[in-house]
């Protein structure tokens, strides 16, 4: 392998062993354990997200209402949880454990996800047009639901998902590992991957052997919308409360960890492990910037630019192999 | 007969799920049961402020603004408080000055001992965390949640702007010396150590205009 080939490969290693050193060399707070654990619970939720978000782009797609799905299951699991559900009638209160919110902030999120799924393969909506409108309801719904007011004082057990430990680790760094690793084994070595994979490359030849397209994306759409609630299920959990505005440009961050991670924006291209590089770039990126006092809105026009030099450099290199 | 094993753990796994996920209750019952032992914020400020606060150690101001001009950084390290990564240092601050200055938002102080060295006793728009952080006296660890442990904030600063600064506004005028006790809030990066604004804990006219 060539030297030139070879740091293709690694070009988002390369990348954030830079960023760390000099970030290390301009601010003397950057290179601590507390600020590293800091920015890997961070960047956990955005794994989360991205991972989903890999799936989808990988198979040509896009889904652009991550945020709000996050926002839409985490209040509805904050709401069940806090409140659970009256029925005068019956004179009847069911109340949900923390197992219970969890599992229904994800169907609701999965189940958001079919539907868009549903729609891009059933009604031939185009992916962006379908999720654009999911943006839009699943915000609605969250805001209806929570009447626009934060659901606050969650059990305290719920809390630990977010701020607690285990092993020396915190919780949303365990829960996105976890994640990723079994998003490596779903894209490596299992049928569904391969199929991914297929159809982003090319879904015409993948129709042609036989695939099922609309099965596969259903799902891709599933799984990316059960992420985004596991996802909204850590924010809430790190701050106590449900916001009804949670997740806003969450649909950003993550396309931009996927893109800067080498996923092609066209499909059938790319690793859940250069997401993870992708992601720890804009986590390690954002805490530099706030470290070094840089205003918050020069903070959006270095990332805008970093996601754009990503890309070129991604070109660039496609047209040389 | 795999197939048909499979579906039997699945309805099973679901059904063990759904078991655990949900409890049921009389919903009069549950209502006439229901005790509120809800953490008051409110509460735990009045505590603070009336029984603590008074205690928590200050640094004397004249000494704090010589050791600043002098020795900054490892001074500001040594006595500063503050929660995690911040450039910002919290400090308890207690000493005497002539009131310069009667603002809209501040009275003015020159501090007693010190050449040209005033401070700004905040007397309206009290926001913040400053006398929380200052006072070392809340943890963040020893709360759930990060609502509770900012509210105790606001009730702190409530305490200051409607029990502590309206007596003391009454009957404060120009020239009078005061005693004071507060919190402030130090800036590590800009090193700014005039205009720094303490947000009083006590206040006591000692003489009036001469």
């Amino acid at each position: 392998m060539k030297m030139k080939e070879k740091l293709a490969q690694f070009k988002s290693i390369i990348a954030l062993l830079l960023l760390c050193i000099i970030l290390s060399i301009m601010s003397d707070k950057f290179l601590t354990v507390d600020n590293a654990w800091n920015v890997m619970r961070q960047i956990s939720v955005n794994i989360c997200i991205s991972v989903g978000m890999t799936l989808v782009i990988l198979s040509g797609g896009i889904d652009l209402s991550v945020g709000s799905i996050l926002a839409l299951s985490s209040a509805i699991a904050a709401g069940l949880l806090k409140y659970g559900v009256e029925f005068q009638s019956m004179n009847l209160f069911i109340g949900f454990t923390l197992l219970g919110a969890v599992v229904t902030g994800t169907t609701v999120g999965s189940g958001l996800g079919v539907f868009n799924g549903f729609m891009i393969t059933k009604f031939k909506v185009p992916p962006f047009v379908a999720t654009l409108a999911m943006l839009t309801i699943a915000r609605g719904l969250t805001m209806l639901w929570t009447g626009g007011y934060p659901i606050t004082g969650l059990n305290p057990s719920f809390a630990f998902l977010g701020t607690g430990w285990f092993l020396g680790i915190p919780m949303p760094v365990w829960i996105s590992a976890v994640i990723v690793g079994i998003a490596i084994i779903i894209t490596n070595y299992t049928q569904l991957g391969r199929y991914i994979y297929a159809i982003g490359s090319n879904e015409s030849a993948a129709r042609l052997s036989g695939i099922k397209i609309k099965n596969v994306k259903v799902w891709v759409y599933t799984i990316v919308g059960a992420l985004s609630a596991i996802g909204g299920l850590i924010v809430t959990a790190r701050l106590d409360s449900a916001q009804p505005n949670a997740g806003l440009s969450y649909e950003l961050d993550s396309i931009a960890a996927v893109v800067i991670g080498g996923t092609s924006l066209s499909g059938g291209r790319g690793t859940i492990l250069g997401t993870v590089q992708g992601a720890l770039i804009i986590g390690v990126l954002n805490n530099g910037l706030v470290l070094l006092n840089v205003s918050p809105f020069w903070q959006q026009v270095v990332k805008g630019m970093v996601i754009l030099v990503a890309v070129i450099l991604d070109k660039a290199s496609r047209k040389d192999d | 007969m795999i197939k048909r094993i499979k579906i039997v753990i699945g309805i099973l796994l679901i059904c063990l799920i759904a078991y655990n996920s949900v409890y049921f209750e009389a919903l009069d019952e549950k209502k006439l049961s229901e005790i509120k032992e809800d953490f008051s914020p409110k509460t735990f400020a009045q505590e603070l402020m009336q029984t603590q606060i008074n205690n928590v150690p200050a640094l004397e101001a004249s000494a704090y603004f010589a050791q600043l001009d002098s020795n900054f950084n490892s001074f500001t390290k040594e006595h500063g408080k503050t929660l995690g990564v911040s450039n910002y240092r919290y400090f308890m601050l207690e000493g005497k000055g002539k009131v310069l200055a009667i603002e809209d938002e501040n009275v003015r102080l020159d501090i007693e001992g010190l050449d040209s060295q005033s401070i700004l006793l905040a007397t309206d728009f009290i926001f913040g965390n400053t006398l929380r952080d200052a006072s070392g006296l809340v943890s963040i660890s020893d709360y759930a949640n990060t609502m509770d442990f900012n509210n105790i904030s606001v009730e702190m600063n409530h305490i200051v702007k409607n029990e502590i600064i309206p007596p003391f506004m009454k009957q404060v005028s120009e020239g009078q010396s005061v005693n004071f006790k507060g919190a402030l809030r130090l800036n590590l990066e800009e090193k700014q150590t005039d205009e720094l604004r303490v947000i009083p804990i006590s206040l006591a006219i000692t003489s009036n205009n001469p």
